[in-house]
């Protein structure tokens, strides 16, 4: 038994961590080999496959398009999700439990499902799809995280906070722009990051309710069909470190401010 | 502040939440510079009847007035009066410094006058070089300290203190104790206080205001509140007391003549402390402190003498604590030197002189 959780179980992490991973490096591998195709062994390196990807008109567009997508998706979502929450945080009771359940059906709902839904509705509203029904589209898949994240924050307050500033001369306004959103203002930062990267990944909305103008998903997908080259890993391998590396930003910073608050 | 009015005025403020009635007809006046406590056992109505002076509850009637001035139905935010919170509620992202100015920052004063005002405070409660500190990084004595400052920065007319020191264990809430008190006596301000330890309120205050079931029973100083306590209330609560049922058998001119447990006595009115008068044949409670029963000796002719089987006895240093059973089958409570070592089931004998003991009107129900 002892033997058992001194090796194995480390043996059984690590062995799914390079499952996890091994692709990854593959793929990045991959966006340097000398040929028009992805196959081992690699032989002959280049860096054109990036360097061109760099260039690559096609793909750039996609990617400020999806960019374009995830920041207005997500400034939707805040606008409509922080509200949200505030409501739910003044409502007790079984009316609380039901309109939790509302807001949070749509994260629940399958995709693919709650994607044609959208767009049969929006064609009635006369809305043609494109980027903007994508927005709208992302904007509605993000809410519910919003809504719950900065929910949980605003539930974890102190109900004297507000109280206390009130007390000492504060009105509503004041007391929401000096007290809740500073309070408030972590939950908000970790849903505007995660929503971000919820709606620069997302392929099944964009592509139901795409038009023309693929966004970078939507657009791998269609270089897919042409048979893989070592562009697409090369590109691939770029966005991933970058999102990455966001990612990791957002967190380092969330976590600095905690230690900085325990160590003195 | 030059006023005379009374810092605060409530008359006959009522409160109920349905059925339940919070608070029953509250009237009050607090004078300017006292240090006032609420003091009840949980649920008997002193914390809404606080909220309400800050503003936090609505009551359904009655009247509030500060300094004169009616402020019934003003908001919290316009109140002059401020609160310290139970779990201090300091503003998590603010700095001490920024938490304590906070107040002045509402009223619109110059950056200048409240860097002054918040060195001031910081030098009251002595914590001057902590200003630039963030609340969690504070102990809890220091937190409490920074939300008496706070709440006294915008000079309020009163300070309304919620239970602040609960939170704290033992050790430090007694060094609060003192320096909360300290600085109401160097400020002069007017403290009110919600607490539920009588302790703590007979070592803080000036006036004590014994709350119960939404009612005040009782408003005097400490020492009156123990020694002539008015209501049977009061005196269980607050220390231990002995009460015998008794039966009014006639007053006179300047006493009252008692039958207590078969045995006649007589009380001068004096010792009548509940506002009701007694008439033969009402009964009434005699109230007896422990320590005001001496051991052993033939009483005089005013004292009341109480025998009974030794039940235990309690050694404590100096004194002893003993319990006794009465012929009636009433259970005593007395102290005692510790030399008085005798025998559980031994008879005792105890006496109290008609100036020490209280008696009330028990009230018909």
């Amino acid at each position: 038994m002892r033997y058992l959780r001194g090796f194995s179980l480390p043996a059984y992490f690590w062995l799914f961590i390079a499952y996890l991973f091994a692709p990854i490096l593959v793929m990045a591998a991959m966006g340097l080999r000398d040929s028009a195709f992805i196959a081992f062994p690699i032989t002959k390196w280049t860096t054109h496959w990036y360097a061109d990807m760099v260039f690559d008109r096609e793909m750039l567009s996609a990617l400020v398009l999806s960019a374009r997508v995830a920041v207005l998706s997500t400034l939707i979502a805040l606008a409509v999700g922080l509200p949200t929450a505030l409501l739910l945080t003044r409502t007790r009771g079984v009316m609380r439990a039901i309109l939790v359940a509302i807001v949070v059906m749509p994260a629940f709902l399958p995709v693919v499902v709650s994607s044609i839904a959208l767009r049969m509705f929006i064609s009635r509203l006369g809305i043609e799809p494109g980027t903007a029904a994508i927005v709208f589209g992302h904007a509605a898949g993000s809410m519910p995280f919003v809504a719950v994240m900065a929910l949980t924050r605003l539930d974890s307050m102190g109900h004297n906070l507000a109280d206390a500033a009130r007390d000492l001369g504060a009105d509503e306004v004041i007391v929401f722009v000096r007290v809740v959103l500073p309070w408030l203002a972590p939950a908000l930062f970790g849903a505007f990051m995660f929503c971000l990267l919820l709606s620069f990944e997302d392929f099944v909305r964009s592509f139901f309710l795409g038009g023309f103008e693929p966004t970078f998903p939507v657009l791998l997908f269609a270089k897919l069909r042409f048979g893989l080259n070592p562009g697409i890993a090369a590109i691939s391998t770029m966005v991933l470190f970058t999102t990455m590396a966001l990612g990791l930003y957002a967190e380092r910073f969330t976590r600095r401010r905690r230690l900085r608050r325990d160590d003195q | 502040m030059t006023s005379t009015n009374p810092a605060i005025e409530l008359k006959d403020i009522r409160k109920s939440y349905g059925a339940a009635v919070a608070i029953d007809g509250v009237s009050l006046t607090v004078e300017r510079g006292v240090f006032l406590t609420l003091l009840g056992p949980s649920g008997c109505g002193k914390s809404t009847l606080l909220r309400s002076i800050g503003g936090f509850v609505e009551p359904d009637s009655g009247k509030i007035l500060v300094d004169g001035r009616d402020i019934t139905h003003e908001p919290a935010f316009r109140r002059p009066v401020n609160m310290v919170f139970q779990d201090y509620a300091l503003f998590p992202h603010m700095s001490v410094r920024r938490n304590i100015g906070f107040g002045c920052e509402m009223k619109n004063l110059d950056r200048a006058a409240i860097e002054r005002r918040c060195d001031e405070l910081l030098e009251l409660i002595r914590l001057p070089q902590l200003g630039e500190r963030m609340p969690d990084e504070l102990s809890g004595g220091q937190r409490q300290r920074v939300a008496l400052a706070r709440a006294l920065a915008p000079d309020p007319v009163s300070l309304l203190l919620d239970e602040p020191l609960g939170a704290l264990d033992l050790k430090l809430r007694q060094e609060m104790q003192n320096e909360l008190k300290a600085v109401q006596k160097r400020t002069g301000k007017t403290f009110v206080f919600v607490t539920h330890d009588q302790e703590e309120a007979m070592s803080m205050s000036d006036l004590v205001a014994v709350m119960n079931r939404g009612r005040i029973e009782q408003i005097a100083s400490p020492r009156e509140i123990y020694s002539r306590p008015a209501t049977a209330f009061v005196a269980g609560f607050i220390g231990a007391a002995n009460m015998l049922d008794a039966e009014v058998e006639g007053v006179d001119g300047d006493g009252i003549v008692l039958d207590i447990g078969g045995s006649r006595f007589r009380l001068p009115s004096s010792r009548l402390t509940s506002g009701r008068a007694l008439r033969a044949g009402d009964a009434a409670t005699v109230v007896i402190r422990p320590e005001q029963l001496a051991a052993g000796g033939r009483g005089q002719e005013q004292s009341l003498e109480l025998q009974g089987r030794l039940e235990d006895v309690t050694f404590l240093g100096g004194r002893a604590h003993i319990r006794f059973v009465t012929a009636t089958g009433q259970m005593i409570l007395a102290e005692a030197p510790p030399s008085m070592a005798d025998n559980v089931g031994d008879t005792v004998s105890f006496i109290c002189g008609s100036n020490e003991m209280v008696v009330l009107a028990v009230d018909q129900k």
